[in-house]
């Protein structure tokens, strides 16, 4: 994959305790590149060539989506829980229009957890929505 | 008729693959990449992106669907529940696949070598893609 990423930092400037439910980012375009797709089909490391984005391409996409809206990782966050829902074929190589927002805060002893929703866009037509948690546990 | 097991998978995670997960998915998060601020952390030390874990779990989905990515109409739910450090081998299996509102639900567990629990997942396809055993 192409580090388009160039541009956005690296760590975010952001807290979880600054955002609030509803708080809506993009649409960002993400490309998905064959080699990453390849080298997520099996075993971490190696590499298999195919016609469709396997599972591991979503955490990966996401990741790179999140990194997008919050201008960079928030340092010292922990993830909890992903939840991934499939709606449509992906092919290995492709280019994904994005949005994502907060869904959800709450907090416990553990700390702030801030839930977040990723709508992945293929071609016009939705082909996976990705939820995660993510524990901050230095904000109670 | 049964639906077919869902594989035994293992993996053992390396420092190597930590920085080229950090270097793939942009996420520098210094729990991840700095051995200073992760040893004041949660975990002591550096740990892997979750989902450098939960790709032993998405590696046997799709060995056991003979399908190359998780199908329209399936989802996976995963709970984290305990870290992945450097040399850790990760190992995922499965209670036996079973029917779910017309679906197939499989329950997967990922455990280190010691045995500490490090993720659970929900996996659900529709049931007409699930594989059986004659």
């Amino acid at each position: 994959m192409s580090d388009t990423l160039d541009g956005v930092p690296a760590l975010s400037a952001l807290r979880y305790a600054e955002l609030s439910p509803g708080d809506a980012f993009g649409p960002f375009t993400e490309p998905l590149a064959q080699g990453t797709s390849d080298g997520l089909r099996g075993e971490l490391g190696a590499s298999s060539p195919g016609r469709l984005a396997p599972p591991g391409v979503l955490p990966l996409l996401t990741l790179r989506l999140l990194r997008r809206a919050l201008r960079g990782i928030v340092p010292g966050g922990v993830l909890t829980r992903q939840r991934f829902v499939a709606h449509a074929e992906l092919p290995a190589a492709a280019e994904i229009v994005a949005e994502v927002w907060v869904a959800s805060q709450s907090r416990s002893e553990r700390g702030l957890f801030t839930s977040f929703t990723f709508a992945l866009h293929h071609e016009g037509a939705l082909a996976a929505v990705v939820e995660w948690t993510i524990l901050d546990p230095a904000t109670g | 008729m049964s639906w077919a097991p869902f594989p035994r998978v293992s993996h053992t995670v390396t420092t190597t693959e930590i920085d080229a997960y950090a270097a793939r998915s942009g996420d520098r998060n210094p729990l991840h990449v700095d051995p200073a601020f992760a040893a004041a952390g949660p975990f002591g030390t550096i740990v892997a992106h979750g989902p450098i874990g939960l790709q032993t779990v998405f590696e046997a989905l799709t060995r056991w669907l003979g399908a190359e990515q998780l199908p329209p109409g399936g989802l996976a739910d995963v709970a984290f529940r305990g870290p992945v450090r450097a040399g850790d081998t990760i190992t995922c299996t499965a209670a036996p696949p079973e029917a779910h509102a017309g679906d197939v639900l499989v329950r997967a567990v990922c455990r280190n070598q010691d045995g500490g629990l490090v993720l659970e997942a929900l996996v659900v396809v529709p049931r007409q893609l699930a594989p059986r055993v004659h």
